[in-house]
């Protein structure tokens, strides 16, 4: 079918050699990715998308901080500014960070595990499919006349058919429907990829760390993003065809939706860290020179935070007086401490170990400042008393910024800097990278950080305008303005270094292993032939490619725990 | 019992916990049943896991079956829900063979179909209803596309 | 490859004290019984995340200066666990989560407490703007729009503020209250409070309504008992407490 040359399926043995360092010099053509169901093809496609909403999200973000700098309206109408902010959190959330995660969990998921591709590998192509669909779909709203306007949270009544007529809330509704299926569909891909298609000796708890937190995250996708859309359909029915699911004059409830979207928002935004600090977790020992400190308690911890994850939602609805507070401040305050040992073991892989700073690693750090600082005002938020005062202020857009840009991008660049390599047969500019890195942590501390201020000080959020009588607000507001155009610089940095060393193919050529890496796809050619492997070295422990590099080093340096061992389940 | 059994088994139960705890501290309705269909749906991974699994160990025998199973087994090998005859069952992941379809159009006219479906939702039966004719054709070419080379 | 040239960890120690102060600082003094409990209750979720904010940050700041290659090819110790470690950083986590729950439930308890208020105010809120009814008297407020309402309370008495709305969700905040409530269609809401420093307070909706809900302003303005019953009064009594 395909007429890519490397897919004529004659064999592994038939393909290009390993040892050339060149990976593949055949680029595929639009009519091989538009049928493609190779894993790696799928996994770039969805890496590049997720790009591009992120700079469509981003530009939106920087609409709204133009009209922020000063009070007043200087630029737009209030219609357009909460069109804004709505598109803004849910091209970020739905259309970058989910599609990024799927890019590199396609990707990569098979390579680690050493397998030729996913289990289901037409369905994958589908879920790619149905990805972009639903990005588009969402974003058509502002071509008919007024994109989805509530807010990413979609509260009703605001979000039914007498507050929000029109199309564009429909195609909102639509278009999440659909990625919602797109997800549901890759996890369970996923999920039976990593079951059923390890290679021999690849035990669970020989698994990379990566692809454990792909296994946490295909769960909870699994368990909630039904919800969701169980919750778009309720709506959807409500607006179209006149049920009054959330219609409290006629016996339904408003806040039913809140506890429906919360159910899958709060795992959601678990699902859209975890795979981020698997990959934290890949790159931090490589980079240290030692194994990752306590794979078996970091495993554990991500399992923990999954469970918990889904028992957390609530507290998102302190405010509404009808959820039982203590319950959730419970649950919320005890995620933190899995979170938190996440940290001590990070801390402890590096600890005695022989730090490089290339530019991913460098990322990795930032991310662990940065997601210190956001996971440090969680405890905050999940104590209902203070919630009351900084609930829907701009201390809650802090916090979920430092995690999620301070925590899952800076994870993704770390990714992209140490993956695309492997994925394209190129290195990216160390001196751009480096550059990158700067230009964005000064910009993201100077842009998010005094949102914390403002937040305490009683901004709201989701406000277009502010009164010029809060003279603090608009000093603050102009330097996280001043930040957030640095912010833009950094990221233009970034791009031009995509564009100049893979687009261009100006970047150097990486080989199999350019940064010592550990885990199997590290023992490909960059990028992989067809389906993936020749050989596969020998698995003995997580670090299958270290372990055969390093013949003499002993497997194991501490005593194994009791019950570890060639038995694992 | 294997580890990916046991991944299940502990999410099951831990939410079975938490559900129960839940609903007696706030009698809320809505979060105590999504935690136990989050109970039901592990707990029916679990039981799949290891029927599944204990079905595997022991044997699997092919039945001949009768002229009624033979005749729905010709039918659907016409309509091609069944494997021809021709084609050799391998082992999965043989290295010398190329199991993986090598591509194909269908999930990209899937994809095509759901969105529209997905239009057709918001503007009317006249885009619906082709839309879902798009999504039987997928359906019936996704599933009679073999794509075995020798 | 060069070294990092500037040390975060020394940045980030040499700015944590400005920044506390800050922190500390800005949500200015709290005017209501409550909110000073929320303030101190605050102020000690500060100081425990200051704590363990300059312990991590000091961890990875020694790491990263401590433990550079430096040029070395030497693989180090190849060390994958310690459990007497890992329990310790498992239970310390927990021990402070433990302490900062005890503290908010004790907070909590208090805030949300709900008893005998002597003045009762019934708060409304639609799109965009607020109506407050004092039912007793007879008065009615209401808001237009470029004409937030003032939303007159006294000092030291338990106020009771009955909210409700009939449209969209809705949030009464009064930032220097340290509190905000939502307004709920189909939802009675109670939020009880008691002021203890005269002054004016803005207040703003505080849950996303709508096209003007940037504009949803009131004031809150706190004057003596005696002051308010006089103003109370003094007011025009409106035909009926149902608007």
């Amino acid at each position: 079918m395909s007429t890519a040359e490397f897919g004529q399926g004659r064999g592994l043995g038939q393909d290009r050699p390993l040892a050339d360092g060149a990976g593949t010099t055949h680029r595929a053509g639009i009519i091989d990715y538009l049928t493609t169901t190779d894993h790696k093809q799928i996994g770039l496609l969805y890496v590049f998308t997720g790009l591009a909403f992120f700079i469509i999200s981003g530009a939106l973000s920087l609409l709204m901080r133009a009209e922020l700098t000063m009070p007043g309206l200087q630029f737009m109408d209030e219609a357009t500014y909460n069109q804004l902010f709505t598109m803004h959190g849910t091209g970020m959330i739905f259309f970058f960070a989910s599609p990024v995660v799927f890019g590199f969990a396609n990707y990569f998921i098979p390579l680690q595990i050493g397998a030729p591709d996913v289990a289901f590998p037409r369905l994958n192509a589908l879920t790619y499919w149905l990805a972009l669909a639903g990005g588009l779909t969402a974003f058509s709203g502002f071509l008919t006349g007024g994109a989805a306007a509530f807010g990413w949270t979609g509260y009703v009544p605001l979000s039914d058919a007498t507050y929000s007529p029109g199309s564009g809330a429909n195609l909102w509704i639509i278009g999440l429907a659909l990625s919602g299926t797109s997800g549901i569909l890759g996890a369970v891909n996923f999920v039976t990829t990593i079951f059923t298609m390890r290679a021999p000796g690849m035990t669970m708890f020989r698994m990379p760390v990566f692809t454990w937190n792909m296994l946490v995250t295909s769960l909870l996708i699994m368990l909630t993003f039904p919800v969701l859309t169980a919750a778009l359909a309720m709506l959807f029915i409500d607006r179209t065809f006149g049920a009054h699911f959330f219609d409290p004059a006629a016996g339904g409830s408003a806040i039913l939706w809140q506890h429906l979207f919360w159910f899958f928002g709060h795992p959601e935004v678990y699902i859209l860290i975890l795979p981020f600090f698997g990959i934290v977790t890949e790159i931090i020992p490589v980079f240290s020179g030692k194994p990752i400190f306590g794979y078996r308690g970091f495993v554990f911890a991500t399992m923990l935070i999954g469970v918990l994850s889904y028992s957390v939602w609530a507290h998102h609805m302190f405010t509404t007086g009808v959820v039982s507070n203590l319950f959730f401040a419970v649950t919320s305050l005890m995620i933190a401490i899995p979170t938190g040992v996440k940290f001590f073991n990070w801390i402890a892989t590096m600890w005695r170990g022989r730090l490089r700073f290339d530019t991913p690693m460098l990322f990795c750090i930032g991310f662990l400042f940065m997601f210190l600082i956001g996971g440090l005002t969680g405890p905050f938020l999940a104590s209902p008393a203070i919630d009351y005062a900084v609930h829907d202020t701009y201390y809650v857009v802090a916090h979920f910024h430092y995690v999620l840009f301070g925590g899952s991008v800076f994870a993704a660049f770390a990714g992209l800097y140490f993956w695309l390599p492997k994925m394209t047969g190129r290195l990216m500019d160390e001196r751009l990278g480096k550059l990158h890195f700067w230009l964005v942590f000064v910009g993201i501390n100077l842009t998010f950080f005094p949102m914390h201020v403002l937040g305490l000080e009683g901004m709201p959020r989701r406000i277009a305008d502010y009164p010029a009588s809060q003279g603090d607000w608009t000093m603050l507001n102009i330097v996280i303005s001043v930040g957030s155009a640095i912010l833009v610089l950094g990221i233009l940095a970034f791009a031009w270094n995509v564009v100049r060393c893979i687009f261009l193919g100006r970047g150097r050529i990486s080989g199999d292993d350019p940064w010592g890496g550990y885990s199997l796809e590290w023992a490909t050619s960059s990028p992989p032939p067809h389906h993936n492997f020749r050989a596969i070295p020998p698995i003995r422990s997580e670090r299958p490619v270290f372990d055969a590099r390093h013949p003499t080093t002993p497997v194991r340096v501490k005593p194994a725990a009791v019950g570890e061992g060639l038995t694992d389940g | 019992m294997a580890e990916e059994v046991r991944f299940f088994l502990r999410t099951a139960l831990y939410s079975a916990a938490v559900g129960l705890i839940y609903w007696s501290i706030s009698y809320e309705v809505a979060g105590s049943v999504m935690l136990a269909f989050v109970v039901l749906a592990t707990g029916l991974v679990v039981g799949f896991l290891t029927i599944a699994v204990r079905a595997t160990r022991g044997e699997l025998t092919a039945g001949a079956g009768g002229p009624a199973t033979r005749l729905a087994l010709t039918m659907l090998r016409t309509l091609g829900f069944v494997e021809p005859r021709t084609v050799a069952l391998e082992e999965p992941l043989a290295a010398e063979r190329d199991r993986f379809p090598r591509g194909s159009p269908w999930p990209l006219i899937g994809g095509a179909g759901a969105l529209l479906a997905g239009l057709g939702l918001v503007y009317g039966p006249w885009l619906l209803l082709p839309a879902i004719a798009v999504l039987v054709l997928t359906v019936w070419g996704w599933i009679t596309q073999f794509d075995v080379s020798s | 490859m060069p070294p990092l040239r500037r040390s975060p960890r020394s940045l980030a120690i040499k700015g944590l004290p400005a920044v506390l102060v800050v922190l500390a600082g800005c949500t200015s003094r709290p005017v209501t019984v409550e909110a000073d409990q929320v303030h101190s209750l605050y102020d000690i979720f500060l100081i425990a995340a200051a704590i363990v904010f300059v312990v991590v940050a000091g961890l990875i700041g020694w790491s990263i200066v401590r433990y550079r290659s430096r040029g070395s090819t030497d693989l180090p110790v190849q060390t994958r666990t310690n459990l007497a470690l890992e329990l310790i950083w498992w239970a310390l986590p927990t021990a402070l989560v433990i302490g900062l729950f005890i503290v908010s439930a004790q907070v909590l308890g208090q805030v949300d407490r709900t008893a005998d208020p002597t003045v009762n105010v019934r708060v409304e809120s639609f799109q965009w703007q607020w109506r407050f009814t004092y039912a007793k008297q007879n008065v009615v407020i209401t808001g237009a729009p470029g004409n937030p309402p003032e939303l007159v309370l006294p000092t030291d008495e338990r106020i009771g503020l009955e909210l409700v709305t009939d449209d969209v969700i809705h949030a009464f905040f009064v930032p220097r209250f340290l509190v905000k409530r939502d307004l709920v269609p189909g939802i009675t809401n109670h939020l009880d409070l008691t002021i203890n420093a005269e002054g004016t307070y803005s207040g703003q909706c505080a849950e996303f309504c709508g096209l003007l809900h940037d504009r949803m302003l009131f004031t809150v303005r706190a004057v003596s008992p005696a002051e308010f019953n006089a103003w109370l009064a003094a007011q025009p009594k409106s035909a009926g407490t149902q608007p």
